[in-house]
C-alpha cells in the first residue's frame, strides 16, 4: 500500500493472501473487500461443513449443484463431497461437458441425481473429437442411469453455438437416445470466452441483435425435431 | 383440521381487499399522510378526576382511575370534541365500530388525571406516573365472547355481594369491594360506549337507503348486543373484541388481541353453518385490521407537533432509551395463530388461514401477526406461511412452539412441587398455550402478569473488560464511567468469563430486586380494573393485576447487543490472549478512540490501531457464520446469562418472600431495606401469593440504535454504531446466508430462554421464493430457533427509500415530500418489536437496514 493504493507485482505474487490481512478493507477470513484471492484451497470435509447450512435449508427443494469450469477433473474429492451429500439426504447435481476420461464419471455416476450435460457441437478438429467423446460418455450414461437423470444443455452463443447444422446435431443426437428435454442457456457475458477462444472479440450491441434474429430460427428448428427445451 | 381440508380452505379465500376495504386502507392513509396533531385530546377536554366528589372523603386510587377510563370513553363519544378527535365517526363503508384515540408507544397518550398532587409528589422518587402502564399482555377475549360483560357484573356483584354480607373490617375485604366497584363502574363506560355507536349508526341510517342502511342498522343492533352479552356470530365476535381493545387503549393499556384464531374459531363455525362465505370473513377481518391501523402516522413531518410523551410515561421500571421516532407507528398489538391446543394438538383451524389472508391482503405494519409453528403444524400451514412472507415481504413472523414450550414450561416449574401430577399437567396447558403480546415478549395467555428489565450488554463488556468503567474518551471522568463494580483485568478467557459473569450478575440483580419493588408501587399508581377483569384470576381474587391478583406473575430480564458481545470476545481472546499480537491496553485504548489514536503525532499507535482494526473487523469470525469460535464464546455468554438469573431469582425470593415454616429474620429486614423495599414479606400477608417467575430472554427491541449510541468501538461497528438489532448479527456480518445463521440458533440452546429471543432475518429479494422461505422455516423449527422474523427485500430499494427520505426532509413544500414517499408506503420491515413503514423510520434504522439483505 503506497499513497492509499494497492500496489500489486503480480510477477511475484504467491497468492499467500498477506497483503489481504493486511489491507483495511479487505477480509482473508471471508475472502472479501479491494484485494481477494480467486481460488482456495480447502479439504473435502472444511468444504462440506461450510456449505451443509445451506444446503439443510434447500434440502427438500433443492440441493447441491457443482459445475465448474470441468469440476470433475477433481473427481475424488468430487465424489467425496457427493458422498457426503447423499450421506445427510441432499439432492446432487453435477455439471459437465461429458469430454473427460469415464473412469471420471464412473466414480459418481451412483452418487449423482442429476447430470446437467453441456453438448458442444462443432465441426472442427479437437472439438469434433470432444463432441464425440461426450456422446461416448453418455450412451455409457444411459447404460446405468435413467435418461431422466440427464437434461442436456446448449449454451446459445449467437454467430457460434446457434447455426442450424449444429442445432440440428443436437437434436438428432438426443432422439436417437430418447432424450427429449434440453435446456437452452441464454447469451451472457460470462460465455464471452467463448468467442476468445475462437479469435473473436465480443461485440455486446452485436450479440445482442443477432440473438434476437437466432432465438426464432433455433425454436423452429428444435421444435421440428420434437425436442422440449427450454431457456433457463 | 386435516392437510386435504385446509388446502381446499385456503386457496378458496380472496386474494385482495374488496373494494370497501381497499377504500378504507386508501382513506386511512390520506389521514396517516397528513397533519394528524389536531386528532389528539387534550387535557382541557376532561374533568379532573383526583378531585373528591361533593365534598366526599378523597377515593381509593383504583376507584379514581375507573372513573377516569369512564371520563375518557364518554368524551371520546362527545359529538363536539369528535369534531376535533373524530372519535365518534362511522367512516362509510365500515362495518366495525369505535376508534381509537391517537396515542402510541412512540408519541405518548393523553389521559384524564386521577392522581393527586400529594401522589404526584411522592411518585418523583420513582419511575412511575399515572401514564406509566406498561401493557404488553393479552386479555382474556374467550371470557369476553363466552359471558358478555354482563357476566363479568354479575360476578362482581355477587362478590361484592358476599363481602359486603361479611361486614368486615378486614382491609383486604375493602380493597377486593373497591376492585369490585372500580370494574363495574369500567363495564359500565364500556357498554354506554357501545350504545352510543349504536346510536350514531342508527342516526347515520336515517339517512342513508339500500345496503348501507341495512348495514348501519346491522352495526347498531350488535353495538347494543356486545360487548354487553355474549357474542353469538362471527360478526358480533369482532365487534365484541374490538369495543374491548379501543376501551383498554384508550385508558393507557395497549393490551395485545392474543391467540384470536382460537377465540374466534367457535363464532366462524356457527356463521359459516348460517351461510356467511369465507370471503366476507376476511373482509370483516379485514376491516379489523384496517381499524387497528387507526393511529398510524406515515409522515414524519408533523411528529413533532404530537409529541405527547410525558416524564416517565413510557414503559418505566428500568432505564429504557426510548427511540421515540421508532416507535411513532408502535401500538403493542399483535394477533397469534397457529401453534398448539392447551391439550398439546396442533391448533390450526380455519381462522388461522381467515386471519393470515386478511393479513396477506392488507399488508399494513400494525396490527403485527405471528404464527406459532411446531413439528407437526400442517404442510399447508406452512406453505400458506411462506406464500404470505413472499407477497409481504414482512408478514407473519414465527414463534417455535419446540422452543417456546419446553421454555415457558421450564420457567413455571420455579417453586413447583414437580411431583404433583395435576399441578405439572396444569401447567403443561398454560405453557401450551403462550403466546407474544404486543412486542415480542412471550407471555401466558391473558394468565399472567408481566414486565421486564433490560440490559445492555455491550456496556457490561466494556466494563467487565475495563475493572468496571465504560470505554468513554472523555478525559473528566479519567479511566471512563464507572457503571459496575471493579472485578479485576482478565488476563486470559477464563478470567475474562469469571469477570464478565460478576458484572452479569450485578445487572440481573438490579433487574431483579426492581421487579419486586414494581409490585409495591403500582397498586398506588396504576391499577387496571378494566384490563384486570380479563386477566386471569384477578376478578375470582378479588384483586387487581396491580396488587398482585393475576394467577401468575414472569419478569423477563433482557440482554442486548449479545452479537456484538460475542465478535469482540472472540477477537479479543483470538488476538490477545491466544496470539498474543496486541497488549491488551492497546486494544482497550483502540475500542475507547474509535480506532483514531487522540494523539496526532504518535503515528506508531496509529499503526497498533489499525492492525487492531484490521484483525477485529475483519480477519475475526462473526457471530451467524456458524463459526465454532463464535458459537463458543456465545455459549459461554449465554451459558453465563441463564445462570445470572437463576442466582437472582434465588437471591430475590430469599429475601423478598416469607418462606413456609420460616419467619422473617432482622437479616432479611435488613436485606429488603437495603433493596429499598421496606415492608414485611411479600407472601405474609394473607392471600398475597406473589411470586415473580424469572425468565431470561435475548434482544433490543427498537433501541439498537440508541443504545449503540454511547457504545464504545466493537470487533463489528464504530463507536455509536447501532447494536446488532435484537439476537441478529449484526447486519454486513453475515457472510454465508441465513442456512448459517440457523446452525448458529441451533447450537445455542433457545429453549432455556422464556423472555424470548427473536432474530430478524432480511432475505434479498431475488431469493424469496416460497420454497425457498419454507425452507427456511422449516429448518428454523428444526433447529430449535426461538422466534424468527424476516423482511424480504432489496439494498438498492432501502437505500434509494433512505436517499429519497433525506431529500424529502430537506423540502419546504410538505405535500411534495408525501408524494415522493407514497410509493413506498407498503414497505414494512421489522424495527426490533414491530414492524413499522420504512419511510417513517429514523434515518439511522434506515440506513441500518441497506446492509441486511443475505441470501436464501
Amino acid at each position: 500500500m503506497r499513497e492509499d493504493r494497492h500496489l500489486i507485482d503480480r510477477d511475484r505474487c504467491l497468492q499467500c493472501g498477506r497483503c489481504i490481512s493486511a489491507c483495511l478493507n479487505s477480509s482473508a477470513l471471508y475472502n472479501e473487500g479491494c484485494l481477494v484471492l480467486p481460488t482456495r484451497r480447502q479439504t473435502v470435509e472444511e468444504l462440506f461443513a461450510m456449505l451443509e447450512p445451506q444446503l439443510r435449508v434447500y434440502k427438500n427443494t433443492g440441493g447441491l449443484t457443482i459445475s465448474g469450469g470441468e469440476a470433475l477433473l477433481q473427481f475424488e474429492d468430487v465424489g467425496r463431497l457427493l458422498e457426503r451429500c447423499k450421506e445427510q439426504e441432499i439432492n446432487t447435481a453435477v455439471e459437465t461437458s461429458g469430454t473427460l476420461p469415464w473412469e471420471n464419471y464412473r466414480k459418481v455416476i451412483e452418487i449423482t441425481d442429476v447430470w446437467l450435460y453441456g453438448l458442444r457441437p462443432h465441426a472442427k478438429d479437437q472439438s469434433l473429437r470432444d463432441f464425440k467423446r461426450s456422446l461416448e460418455n453418455l450412451d455409457r450414461m444411459l447404460r446405468r442411469i435413467s435418461p431422466k437423470k440427464i437434461i442436456i444443455r446448449l449454451p446459445i452463443i449467437p454467430g457460434y453455438l446457434d447455426r442450424p447444422e449444429q442445432l440440428e446435431t443436437v437434436s438428432k443426437a438426443m432422439n436417437e437416445r430418447g432424450l427429449h428435454t434440453l435446456q437452452l442457456l441464454p447469451f451472457n457475458i460470462h460465455y464471452s470466452h467463448y468467442y476468445k477462444a475462437a479469435g473473436l472479440t465480443p461485440d455486446p450491441e452485436l450479440i445482442r441483435k443477432k440473438s434476437m434474429l437466432t432465438t426464432n430460427m433455433t425454436q423452429r428448428i428444435l421444435t421440428g425435431y420434437g425436442i422440449n427445451f427450454k431457456w433457463v | 383440521m386435516t392437510d386435504q381440508k385446509s388446502v381446499q380452505f385456503s386457496a378458496g379465500l380472496p386474494q385482495a381487499m374488496t373494494e370497501r376495504t381497499a377504500r378504507l386502507k386508501e382513506s386511512l392513509y390520506d389521514r396517516a399522510f397528513g397533519d394528524r396533531s389536531g386528532e389528539w385530546f387534550s387535557q382541557n377536554m376532561f374533568a379532573d378526576m383526583s378531585v373528591p366528589i361533593n365534598g366526599e372523603p378523597e377515593q381509593p386510587v383504583i376507584i379514581r382511575r375507573s372513573r377516569a377510563i369512564s371520563e375518557m370513553l364518554s368524551k371520546m363519544t362527545s359529538p363536539e370534541i369528535s369534531a376535533t378527535t373524530g372519535s365518534y365517526h362511522i367512516e362509510d363503508g365500515e362495518l366495525l365500530v369505535g376508534v381509537l384515540p391517537m396515542g402510541s408507544n412512540g408519541l405518548g397518550k393523553v389521559f384524564p388525571n386521577y392522581q393527586t398532587e400529594n401522589e404526584k409528589r411522592a411518585c418523583s422518587i420513582t419511575n412511575r406516573t399515572q401514564l406509566s402502564l406498561l401493557g404488553h399482555n393479552t386479555a382474556d377475549y374467550e371470557r369476553l365472547l363466552r359471558i358478555g360483560l354482563s357476566g363479568i357484573i354479575d360476578i362482581c356483584h355477587e362478590k361484592q355481594t358476599a363481602l359486603k354480607k361479611k361486614d368486615s373490617k378486614n382491609q383486604k375485604d375493602q380493597d377486593a369491594i373497591d376492585f369490585y366497584q372500580s370494574v363495574l363502574i369500567c363495564c359500565e363506560a364500556v357498554i354506554g360506549y357501545a350504545q352510543r355507536y349504536a346510536d350514531l349508526a342508527e342516526n347515520l341510517a336515517d339517512n342513508r337507503s339500500g345496503t348501507r342502511r341495512q348495514e348501519l342498522l346491522e352495526i347498531a343492533a350488535i353495538c347494543r348486543k356486545v360487548p354487553l352479552q355474549q357474542a353469538e356470530t362471527f360478526h358480533e365476535a369482532l365487534q365484541s373484541i374490538w369495543t374491548v381493545h379501543v376501551a383498554l387503549h384508550a385508558s393507557l393499556n395497549y393490551i395485545s388481541f392474543g391467540r384470536l384464531d382460537q377465540v374466534l374459531q367457535p363464532y366462524a363455525e356457527k356463521s359459516m353453518a348460517e351461510g356467511m362465505t369465507p370471503a366476507k370473513m376476511v373482509e370483516l377481518l379485514e376491516c379489523f385490521l384496517i381499524k387497528g391501523a387507526g393511529r398510524l402516522n406515515l409522515s414524519c413531518e408533523y411528529l413533532m407537533e404530537q409529541d405527547h410523551m410525558d416524564y416517565n410515561a413510557a414503559l418505566g421500571i428500568h432505564p429504557y432509551y426510548l427511540d421515540q421516532l421508532g416507535a411513532v407507528n408502535n401500538f403493542l398489538q399483535n394477533i397469534i395463530v397457529g401453534g398448539k391446543t392447551k391439550q398439546g394438538e396442533d391448533a390450526t383451524n380455519n381462522c388461522t388461514y381467515l386471519i393470515l389472508q386478511a393479513f396477506i391482503n392488507t399488508n399494513l405494519s400494525t396490527p403485527g401477526i405471528y404464527v406459532r409453528l411446531h413439528k407437526k403444524s400442517p404442510t399447508e400451514l406452512r406453505d400458506f406461511v411462506a406464500h404470505s412472507l413472499a407477497v409481504t415481504g414482512n408478514n407473519p413472523s414465527i414463534l417455535n412452539d419446540e422452543a417456546l414450550i419446553p421454555a415457558m414450561y421450564n420457567a413455571l416449574l420455579e417453586d413447583e412441587n414437580p411431583n404433583d401430577q395435576a399441578r405439572m399437567s396444569e401447567l403443561r396447558e398454560l405453557a401450551n398455550d403462550y403466546c407474544v403480546d404486543g412486542c415480542w415478549e412471550p407471555i401466558l395467555n391473558a394468565r399472567c402478569d408481566w414486565t421486564f428489565g433490560m440490559i445492555n450488554g455491550m456496556i457490561l463488556l466494556e466494563c467487565a473488560l475495563n475493572r468496571g468503567a465504560t470505554l468513554d474518551p472523555n478525559p473528566m471522568v479519567l479511566r471512563g464511567g464507572k457503571n459496575t463494580p471493579n472485578y479485576g483485568t482478565p488476563t486470559n478467557y477464563e478470567e475474562l468469563k469469571e469477570i464478565m459473569s460478576k458484572t452479569i450478575q450485578f445487572s440481573t440483580d438490579q433487574c431483579g430486586i426492581g421487579f419486586y419493588k414494581y409490585y409495591q408501587l403500582d397498586e398506588y399508581v396504576n391499577p387496571s380494573p378494566l384490563y384486570s377483569a380479563f386477566l386471569g384470576a384477578c376478578l375470582e381474587n378479588g384483586r387487581d393485576k396491580a396488587a398482585g391478583g393475576a394467577d401468575y406473575n414472569i419478569a423477563g430480564i433482557i440482554l442486548g447487543g449479545v452479537p456484538n458481545m460475542v465478535n469482540t470476545i472472540t477477537a479479543i481472546r483470538r488476538w490477545v490472549f491466544e496470539e498474543q499480537r496486541y497488549k491488551y491496553d492497546d486494544v482497550l485504548n483502540a475500542l475507547k478512540f474509535n480506532f483514531v489514536s487522540p494523539s496526532d503525532s504518535n503515528p506508531k499507535e496509529q499503526a497498533v490501531f489499525n492492525g487492531i482494526k484490521a484483525d477485529f473487523m475483519l480477519e475475526s469470525p462473526k457471530f451467524g457464520n456458524d463459526d465454532r469460535e463464535t458459537n463458543h464464546v456465545a455459549a459461554d455468554l449465554l451459558d453465563m446469562f441463564v445462570a445470572a438469573v437463576k442466582r437472582t431469582k434465588e437471591y430475590c425470593d430469599h429475601i423478598f418472600l416469607a418462606k413456609e415454616g420460616c419467619a422473617d429474620s432482622e437479616e432479611l429486614r435488613r436485606l429488603r431495606t437495603l433493596a429499598g423495599f421496606y415492608g414485611p414479606p411479600l407472601q405474609a400477608e394473607e392471600g398475597r401469593k406473589i411470586s415473580v417467575k424469572f425468565t431470561a430472554g435475548l434482544g433490543t427491541f427498537e433501541q439498537y440504535t440508541m443504545q449503540g449510541s454511547g457504545v464504545a468501538a466493537s470487533a463489528d461497528r464504530d463507536r455509536a454504531a447501532p447494536l446488532a438489532p435484537n439476537f441478529t448479527p449484526t447486519p454486513g456480518t453475515m457472510k454465508h446466508g441465513i442456512g448459517h445463521l440457523l446452525s448458529t440458533l441451533g447450537s445455542l440452546d433457545l429453549s432455556r430462554f422464556g423472555a424470548g429471543v427473536i432474530t430478524d432475518t432480511c432475505l434479498r429479494a431475488s431469493d424469496d421464493n416460497p420454497d425457498t422461505i419454507k425452507g427456511i422455516i422449516d429448518r428454523f423449527i428444526e433447529e430449535k430457533g426461538n422466534m424468527m422474523t424476516m423482511a424480504v427485500g432489496r439494498r438498492e430499494t432501502y437505500q434509494e427509500i433512505y436517499e429519497l427520505s433525506v431529500a424529502a426532509a430537506r423540502l419546504e413544500n410538505r405535500e411534495a415530500a408525501q408524494q415522493m414517499l407514497r410509493p413506498y408506503a407498503d414497505i414494512n420491515v421489522r424495527v426490533g418489536g414491530w414492524h413499522a413503514p420504512f419511510i417513517t423510520m429514523s434515518p439511522e434504522q434506515q440506513k441500518d437496514y441497506i446492509n441486511r439483505p443475505v441470501q436464501g
